[in-house]
């Protein structure tokens, strides 16, 4: 009996599933666009003048531009990125 | 499996081999009229029928080892593509948004040079307040006192 299962334990181990031993991961995120938003311009105290307000207003609209654009690439990235990914471990 | 990686893999076909042999071989041996021959045919018997067995689970062991070398090289050459794919989505995206942010800042100071040239004409007529300032300056932080 014993080394019956001795023999069965044998056996059974042929059965046993092995992971294949090799992995993808999603790359770091480019720097870029991991950059925080940087904060919006201000007027000076006292200042005056309309141009100086209509050019820091401009300045704000600038840095929305750059800060909304940065996020529509990583968004954009990610997706790639991740599609990539499922294309190797993910395959339906 | 470990012990592949020490004997060749034709080892366990000759050992399944023999084991058939032996199983054959007892079958003759009632066959050779002397006794002394017979009394080792049990033994025989079940030494050939571990050694068929054995040899069967190892060749079974040897296919399936091939087969998964076969995926592993498979999935390296998936994962070399798809990081060579990865790569050039980065360099593709972070090349776009450098051209975007030049485009943007371009765009930008052409804007700023014309309220240069034609906003300043307004600022001795529109002078703006102290409650104007502080207005626009607590928007930036989204403080509305």
């Amino acid at each position: 009996m014993k080394i019956f299962l001795l023999v069965l334990v044998f056996f059974i181990s042929g059965c046993a599933r092995v992971t294949v031993p090799v992995k993808h991961s999603l790359p770091e995120l480019p720097a870029v666009l991991a950059e925080r938003c940087p904060d919006l311009l201000k007027l000076k105290e006292n200042e005056e003048k309309l141009s100086e307000l209509i050019k820091t207003v401009v300045g704000n609209y600038i840095l929305y531009h750059e800060c909304g654009s940065r996020h529509e690439l990583l968004v954009k990235w990610y997706k790639e990125q991740k599609q990539i990914h499922d294309s190797v471990h993910n395959k339906k | 499996m470990w012990i592949l990686k020490f004997l060749p893999d034709w080892i366990f076909y000759v050992i399944f081999l023999i084991g058939v042999v032996g199983i054959a071989a007892t079958f003759f041996l009632k066959l050779i009229p002397i006794p002394a021959l017979f009394v080792y045919r049990i033994p025989i018997q079940i030494v050939s029928i571990l050694l068929v067995a054995f040899g069967t689970f190892m060749s079974g062991a040897v296919w399936n080892e091939d087969a998964w070398k076969a995926r592993v090289a498979e999935l390296q050459k998936e994962v070399a593509e798809a990081e060579a794919k990865s790569g050039k989505v980065t360099v593709e995206t972070i090349t776009k948004y450098v051209d975007r942010t030049k485009v943007i800042k371009e765009k930008g100071e052409e804007i700023i040079k014309h309220v240069d040239r034609e906003v300043i004409k307004y600022n001795d007529t529109c002078k703006l307040t102290n409650d104007v300032v502080k207005i626009h300056n607590n928007a930036t932080k989204m403080d509305s006192k």
